[in-house]
C-alpha cells in the first residue's frame, strides 16, 4: 500500500519538493548575503539597508518568500488533498482499488499519512526557510507578531497545510470530481484562514492593557516592543483622547521641551512573550480541525452508517429462494411461492 | 497453441446444441480419418479458448463420446481417440441397409420422387438431432 | 452445493427511485452465470453490491457466505467494473504490482503468463492501451488473486467484436483452468448464450426468472396455434408472453410437463427468445422465432 501511495503521488511530490529545493538554493545564497551586510553594521539602527528591506536589492526575494509561504498550504491542499479520493471516483478506479483485499480504512490511512505528512512537511520547510531568511529583519523590526507576518513564520503554516489537506480530502470525497473539489478547497481554506486571522486569533488570550507617559515613536506613540498592538491611544493631561499632537514655534512649551508633559498613552496589546504560545495555539487549532475532517472522511468512506443501524430486513420469513434446481421436484407449489416475481400476463396484441 | 489435431467450430444459430455439434464434429473427423486412434482431442481449455463457450459444454460432449466408446479420458493427460470408425463402414451395417432399401420401395410406391425422399429424410434426421438436446 | 451469492429481499434505493426491488437469488457455485436485462434494470447495482461497493437499503446479501465489505472479506472475489477502468498513469507492470501488494493470494506467475500470452507490453501505461487491452488487463488483475468468484459488470459492452470474442475466450480458459464461479452481466444475449449455464433475468429492478439454462430451455415452449381465449388455457401453464391475431395465438409458455395438446405447434425456445419474452412489457408485437430456423 505504501508503494502504491508513493507511485500515485510521485509526480506531485517531485514538483513541490523539487521546487522547494530550487527555492532553497536561492534563499540560502541571498540569506547569507543579507547576514553579511548585517554583520557590517555597528548597530542595527545604522542599517538603512535592513530597515525597510523593501528598498533594497532583495525585493524580489522578499515577495517570493512571502508569497510562496502564504500560498503553499492552499496549493498542497488543492493538489495533494483534493485529487486523492476525487481522482479515483472520477476515473472509476475506486471500483478496482476498493475490491482488492485491503480495507478502505487501511487504504485511506496510508494515503493520509504519507501524502498529508508530505503536505505538512512542505509547508514546514517553506516556513523554516522564510523565517531564517527574514531573521535579521525580524530581530530588527520585532514585528513577527503582526497579523500578516504571523501566518508566514515558524510553526503556523504547518497547521494551515494540515487543515488545507484535510479540506481537500473531504471536498474530494463529497464532490467526487477533482476540479470542483480543488475550487471548494481553496475557497473554504481561505475563508477559515481569514476568519481565524482577523477574528479568532486575537481572542486566544485576553489582551493586556498598559498606560504610561507618552513616548513618541516613528509613526506615533511607541508601544511595547515586539508586541501585537490592538489599539493605541493618546490622552491629554485632562484625560481626553487626542488624535493629533501638533506644536509649533509659537507654543510656549517648545522652549523648555515640556510640550509632552502630562500626556499619557494607553495600549491594548498582546505581549511579545505570548508569540510562541499563540503560534502553537493557532497551529493546534488548525490541526484539530484537520483531524476532525479526516475522521469524518474515515466514517464516510466506510459507508457512513451509524453502528447498529444495518439495512432493514423486510421480512423474517423463510427465504423464498429462486433456485430453479432445488424447486424443480415436479410440484407446482414452489412456483406459487414466488408469485410476486412472476411477470405480468402479457396483453393482447392489437 | 494448436496442440490438438483438429479444431472445433460452432454455429450458434443452427438450432443444434453446441455440445452435440462437438460430438458430431469428432465423429465426422474419426469417420473421415482426420482423427486416428491415439490422437488427442483438444483439451477443454484449448477448445473453449477457440470457441469462447462454457467448459461444461465441452465436458458434456467428451463424456458422451467416451460413453459411446469413441474416446477415452486419461485424467491429467487428455482425451484420446480409441475406436476406429472405419469399422463402422457401410458394409458393417448390412441389416440397416436392407431395411433402408425396403423403406425406399415403400416410398416409391407412395409416389415420392427422389427430391421428396431426400427432403423427408433430412427433415427426420434434423428432428432426431434436436431431440437429443432437451 | 453451496451458493456463491445469496440474496433475500434485497432492495436498493437512490433517492426516490428503487434500483433493485425485493430480489431473491441463490446462485450455486461452479457456474458461469449470465445476468441479463435492459439498461437501467439494476444489473450494475446488484453487482456493485455483491462486491461491497454499495450497501443495501433493505434485505440481505451474502457472497461466499459473508457480507461483502472491502478488505479480507473480498479476498475470494475478483471484480471487473463496467468500462473496465484502469489507472491511466500506471503501467501494466504497475497494475500487477498493485495486485501483488494488495492481495495475499496473488499468483504472479499466472499474471505474468497471461500478460505475455496477451502480448501486452508491461511498460505501457494504462491510458495508452486500447479498450480491449484495458479489459484484458482488468481481468488479469481480478483473476491473478485466484478468486472463488469472478464478477464482471458488462465487461464487453464497449468492445469491438474481435476484442469481445478474445475477452470471452480468455475468460472461458480461466474457467476451464481454475475452479471459479463467474457472474457476468450483459445486455447482449448472444454473448451470454455461448458461455452461460445459469441465467438471471433482471427487468425493472426485479428478478424475473433465474435458473439453469438447460432447465429453463427445457421448461419453456413456444406455442403457435389457432386463436385461444387466455382463460381457457390449462392451469399449470404459465404464459410468459402472448400475442394474438384474429385467427392465431402465439404463446411462450412455461410448463414442467410436455405440451401434448395437438392444437398447438410446439417449438423449442432459444435463450434470446426467453430473455426477450421476460423483458417485454407486453405491449406491441414481439416476434419470437423459436429455436430452429
Amino acid at each position: 500500500m505504501t508503494w502504491l501511495t508513493w507511485r500515485q503521488f510521485r509526480t506531485q511530490a517531485l514538483v513541490v519538493f523539487g521546487g522547494l529545493a530550487l527555492l532553497a538554493v536561492v534563499t540560502i545564497i541571498t540569506g547569507l548575503q543579507i547576514r553579511q551586510l548585517a554583520s557590517g553594521c555597528a548597530a542595527p539602527t545604522d542599517c538603512s539597508m535592513l530597515v525597510g528591506i523593501e528598498t533594497s536589492n532583495f525585493v524580489g526575494m522578499e515577495l517570493l518568500l512571502r508569497g510562496a509561504t502564504l500560498i503553499l498550504p492552499a496549493v498542497t491542499g488543492m493538489f495533494f488533498g483534493a485529487p486523492l479520493i476525487a481522482r479515483e471516483f472520477e476515473t472509476g478506479t475506486h471500483r478496482m482499488i476498493w475490491t482488492q483485499s485491503v480495507s478502505r480504512s487501511r487504504w485511506l490511512a496510508v494515503k493520509v499519512l504519507v501524502v498529508g505528512a508530505a503536505a505538512v512537511l512542505a509547508s514546514g520547510l517553506m516556513s523554516w526557510m522564510t523565517t531564517w531568511w527574514f531573521g535579521p529583519d525580524d530581530s530588527l523590526q520585532m514585528d513577527k507578531f503582526v497579523d500578516a507576518t504571523f501566518g508566514i513564520r515558524d510553526v503556523a503554516p504547518m497547521g494551515y497545510a494540515a487543515f488545507a489537506f484535510a479540506v481537500g480530502l473531504t471536498a474530494g470525497l463529497l464532490f467526487r470530481r477533482v476540479l470542483p473539489a480543488m475550487a471548494t478547497t481553496l475557497v473554504a481554506f481561505v475563508a477559515v484562514r481569514m476568519v481565524v486571522q482577523m477574528v479568532v486569533r486575537q481572542r486566544f488570550a485576553a489582551p493586556l492593557v498598559v498606560t504610561g507617559a507618552f513616548t513618541p515613536g516613528p509613526n506615533g506613540p511607541k508601544g511595547p516592543n515586539g508586541s501585537w498592538i490592538f489599539s493605541g491611544q493618546i490622552f491629554d493631561p485632562s484625560g481626553h483622547p487626542v488624535r493629533e499632537l501638533r506644536f509649533g514655534p509659537g507654543d510656549a512649551c517648545v522652549a523648555n521641551n515640556s510640550c509632552l508633559n502630562g500626556y499619557t498613552q494607553r495600549f491594548v496589546y498582546q505581549p511579545w512573550s505570548r508569540y510562541w504560545p499563540f503560534q502553537w495555539t493557532e497551529t493546534g487549532l488548525f490541526v484539530v480541525l484537520a483531524l476532525i475532517l479526516v475522521g469524518f472522511c474515515f466514517w464516510w468512506i466506510n459507508g457512513h452508517r451509524l453502528p447498529g443501524s444495518g439495512p432493514r430486513v423486510a421480512r423474517a420469513a423463510a427465504p423464498r429462494a429462486y433456485d430453479e434446481r432445488t424447486a424443480h421436484d415436479g410440484k407446482t407449489a414452489p412456483r406459487g411461492a414466488v408469485e410476486t416475481n412472476q411477470p405480468r400476463l402479457m396483453g393482447v396484441d392489437r | 497453441m494448436g496442440e490438438g489435431v483438429i479444431e472445433f467450430h460452432l454455429d450458434i444459430r443452427s438450432g443444434v446444441a453446441p455440445y452435440r455439434q462437438i460430438v458430431d464434429q469428432v465423429r465426422r473427423a474419426v469417420r473421415l480419418g482426420l482423427l486416428r486412434e491415439g490422437d488427442q482431442l483438444p483439451t477443454v481449455k484449448e477448445a473453449v479458448g477457440q470457441l469462447a463457450i462454457n467448459p461444461n459444454t465441452v465436458l458434456k460432449a467428451y463424456k458422451e463420446l467416451e460413453h459411446a466408446g469413441l474416446v477415452s479420458a486419461r485424467p491429467g493427460i487428455g482425451t484420446f481417440v480409441t475406436a476406429q470408425v472405419h469399422d463402422e463402414t457401410i458394409a458393417a451395417h448390412g441389416p440397416l441397409r436392407v431395411d433402408l432399401v425396403r423403406w425406399l420401395d415403400k416410398a416409391r410406391q407412395a409416389g415420392l420422387d427422389d427430391e421428396s425422399i431426400e427432403a423427408l429424410f433430412r427433415d427426420a434426421l434434423q428432428e432426431d438431432m434436436t431431440q437429443g438436446v432437451a | 452445493m453451496n451458493a456463491v451469492l445469496e440474496a433475500e429481499g434485497l432492495s436498493k434505493r437512490y433517492g426516490r427511485r428503487w434500483a433493485l426491488t425485493d430480489c431473491d437469488l441463490s446462485i450455486p457455485a461452479g457456474r458461469v452465470v449470465g445476468l441479463v436485462g435492459p439498461n437501467g434494470a439494476g444489473k450494475s447495482t446488484l453487482l456493485n453490491m455483491a462486491v461491497g461497493l454499495l450497501p443495501p437499503t433493505e434485505g440481505r446479501l451474502d457472497v461466499l457466505g459473508r457480507t461483502p465489505k472491502a478488505g479480507a472479506a473480498l479476498a475470494g472475489v475478483g471484480f471487473v467494473a463496467q468500462g473496465t477502468p484502469v489507472y491511466a498513469g500506471l503501467s501494466v507492470a504497475d497494475h500487477l504490482r498493485l495486485g501483488k501488494h494488495l492481495n495475499p493470494t496473488w499468483d504472479q506467475a499466472l499474471a505474468d503468463e497471461r500478460i505475455s500470452r496477451l502480448r501486452l507490453d508491461p511498460s505501457q501505461k494504462g491510458g495508452k492501451l486500447s479498450g480491449g487491452q484495458q479489459a484484458q488487463l482488468a481481468l488479469t488483475v481480478a483473476v491473478a488473486k485466484r478468486p472463488e468468484l469472478l464478477v464482471l459488470d458488462e465487461p464487453v459492452a464497449s468492445l469491438d467484436p474481435l476484442a469481445r470474442r478474445e475477452f470471452l475466450q480468455g475468460l472461458m480458459e480461466i474457467v476451464a483452468d481454475q475452479e471459479v464461479s463467474v457472474v457476468l452481466s450483459s445486455h447482449l444475449v448472444a454473448d451470454l448464450e455461448r458461455v452461460c449455464d445459469y441465467l438471471v433475468v433482471l427487468v425493472d429492478s426485479r428478478v424475473r426468472i433465474a435458473g439453469d439454462v438447460d432447465e429453463l430451455l427445457a421448461t419453456h415452449h413456444l406455442l403457435s396455434g389457432p386463436f385461444h381465449d387466455m382463460d381457457r388455457l390449462p392451469r399449470d401453464w404459465e404464459v410468459i408472453h402472448a400475442s394474438h391475431t384474429a385467427r392465431q395465438s402465439t404463446l411462450l409458455v412455461r410448463s414442467d410437463q410436455p405440451i401434448l395438446d395437438p392444437s398447438w405447434a410446439v417449438d423449442r425456445v432459444s435463450m434470446e427468445d426467453l430473455v426477450l419474452a421476460y423483458m417485454s412489457t407486453g405491449e406491441g408485437t414481439l416476434q419470437l422465432t423459436g429455436a430452429e430456423r
